[in-house]
């Protein structure tokens, strides 16, 4: 029991016991002298602790707050009112007392009397320096408040410049980090001037070549044109080659006809024939140059007008009335026109012969009336 | 000055009174002056008021944070003083002690109907609650004094473990509870009582290295 009252002790003495605990050791301490002297001890350690906070001056106005009360309750009991002037009374009476009477009286009367004038005179002075010393307080005291204010709304202005220092700070770092940015974007920028110097350099090669193209262009449309005109020209004479093969074509049949009419004129035993026009073709003459025992003949006649399409002159035997198609004559521009006639008898056999205008296709019908005519002598 | 100002003059006036009666009161000890707070005398208790008012308010800002509440605790303690000074009793132990002890329990009082602690005020935050406009009438001499035993007592303070201290400070600055200790700091109460009785032990030998007298 001893053990757990000690241990409350301390609490004790502070005081934060609830009201059983408290009774407990109250009850154990009426009994126990020593710990009596022990509490006591604890006591005045723990008074001590009342000293720990910072000591803080009240206001003059608590004080005259606090003492208005005392007053004001002073005057509502006698005894308190009693007590200011009993002092000094008290003061004087001891002093009178003490230096006696009888013979003394008139000297200890007009000494007192002196001291008193000369207390009077002492109380003036110190009144008038304390009204003065007030007075002063007076004054101070409005200058103070405004002084407490002053310093309150300094201590305001350091917070203020500390906060904006700070902040100037941030500022400073983050225009610090945008400059490094800048420097940055401005190497990356010149880095992306000399590429782009680099690219319109080559974007003016290619504009030269690109300039340049439209002389290839004109090149090869010239190139073109002459291909084109070359072609034409080509056509040109392959359409002449084509007409100087056909007139050599024509004039080498001509050669051949004319030879074959040459061979038979010069063979041995030829005869010639004649032919003439009619009232039609008055100029038309012809020669039928064969040996009559042969079955060949070339034919010569002149004075034949080329004909229109589509019409030719068709040579023709006659034997017995028979009239038998011999060949086509084709004649030329001047109206000559040479036939080597080939029979399957031998043209001394024949009668006659006869040239007459026939459509192409004429066929196997009768021929038209005879141009020319002739007759094979015997 | 005229004769018939004298004579005014050499009837007592209040502030008179206080001019003559200041030197004297000054040199009646702290008991002294409780003998003629208890004959009724303003003038007494008003030179205690001026030889502790700082320490008591000090104390009542320390435990309720708030300077207004605090004046209120000054101004109460002193007058329990004026009408309560025949309990108080030399063999309680020091003037002094019995005034805090006042100031102390008030401030208890009031949590208890506030049913709430304030949050603690430090050193820095105490002296930045100082009025710096001091009462002239304080007695400078016994507000030395007490910033004296206001050091000593701090320094012994600080000598302590701090477990040690903070299980003090929170039984006598908060009036908790050994129960409320020991949840506020989680620890069982068998080591809120020994930290307490250490403690208190450590205070004593430290307030008396200090030459701590109250």
């Amino acid at each position: 029991m001893s053990d757990s009252i000690k241990e409350l002790l301390p609490f004790y003495a502070l005081g934060v016991l609830n009201e059983q605990e408290e009774a407990a050791v109250a009850s154990y301490l009426a009994n126990n002298p020593h710990l009596q002297a022990e509490l006591s001890e604890t006591k005045q350690t723990i008074s001590a602790l009342a000293y720990a906070p910072q000591p803080l001056r009240p206001t003059p106005q608590l004080r005259k707050k606090v003492m208005d009360r005392i007053r004001a309750d002073s005057r509502t009991n006698p005894a308190a009112s009693a007590g200011e002037e009993s002092n000094l009374s008290r003061s004087l009476k001891n002093i009178w007392s003490h230096f006696g009477s009888g013979a003394m009286t008139p000297v200890l009367v007009g000494l007192s009397l002196f001291i008193a004038v000369l207390a009077g005179i002492w109380v003036y002075v110190l009144q008038n320096e304390v009204s003065r010393l007030q007075a002063r307080v007076d004054m101070l005291i409005p200058l103070q408040v405004e002084l407490n204010s002053l310093q309150e709304e300094n201590q305001t202005l350091r917070q203020e410049i500390t906060t904006q220092r700070g902040e100037l700070i941030s500022f400073v770092d983050t225009l610090s980090t945008l400059d490094n940015q800048v420097t940055e974007l401005q190497t990356e920028n010149s880095l992306l001037d000399q590429e782009l110097g680099k690219q319109d350099q080559l974007l003016g090669i290619m504009q030269e070549q690109l300039n340049q193209k439209p002389d290839e262009e004109s090149i090869l449309t010239n190139l073109a044109q002459e291909l084109s005109t070359q072609s034409e020209t080509l056509a040109a004479l392959n359409t002449e080659f084509a007409q100087l093969k056909a007139e050599n074509a024509a004039l080498r049949s001509e050669l051949q006809a004319q030879r074959t009419v040459m061979v038979h004129a010069t063979s041995p035993g030829v005869q010639a024939m004649g032919l003439d026009g009619t009232e039609a073709f008055p100029n038309a003459h012809g020669q039928l140059i064969a040996n009559p025992t042969n079955e060949t003949a070339a034919l010569v006649v002149t004075g034949l007008p080329p004909l229109q399409p589509g019409f030719v002159y068709k040579f023709w035997l006659v034997q017995n009335n028979s009239l038998k198609e011999a060949g086509i004559i084709e004649v030329d521009s001047e109206g000559l026109g040479i036939l080597v006639v080939t029979s399957d008898t031998a043209i001394g056999l024949y009668d006659a012969m006869g040239i007459s205008i026939e459509p192409v296709n004429a066929g196997q019908q009768s021929p038209n009336d005879m141009i020319m005519t002739g007759t094979f002598s015997s | 000055m005229t004769e018939d100002q004298l004579v005014i003059r050499v009837a007592p006036t209040p502030r008179a009174t206080e001019a003559v009666v200041d030197a004297e009161i000054g040199n009646l000890s702290d008991q002294q002056l409780m003998r003629r707070v208890v004959d009724g005398d303003p003038l007494a208790l008003e030179s205690l008021y001026g030889r502790y008012a700082s320490a008591v308010m000090g104390l009542a800002f320390k435990m309720l944070g708030e300077r207004s509440l605090a004046e209120e605790v000054v101004q109460e303690t002193f007058w329990r003083v004026w009408r309560n000074g025949a309990t108080f009793r030399q063999t309680q132990g020091a003037f002094s002690s019995w005034l805090l002890g006042i100031t102390r329990n008030l401030c208890i009082d009031i949590w208890r109907r506030r049913n709430s602690r304030p949050q603690p005020v430090s050193e820095e935050e105490t002296r930045s609650g100082s009025n710096p406009l001091p009462d002239p009438q304080v007695d400078v001499a016994e507000s030395a004094w007490t910033a004296i035993k206001h050091r000593q007592v701090r320094t012994a303070m600080d000598s302590l473990p701090p477990a040690q201290r903070r299980v003090l400070e929170l039984a006598y600055f908060w009036g908790m509870t050994r129960q409320e200790i020991a949840d506020d700091m989680g620890i069982p109460l068998g080591t809120v009582h020994t930290r307490a009785r250490l403690g208190l032990q450590k205070l004593r030998e430290a307030l008396q290295q200090e030459g701590f007298e109250d």
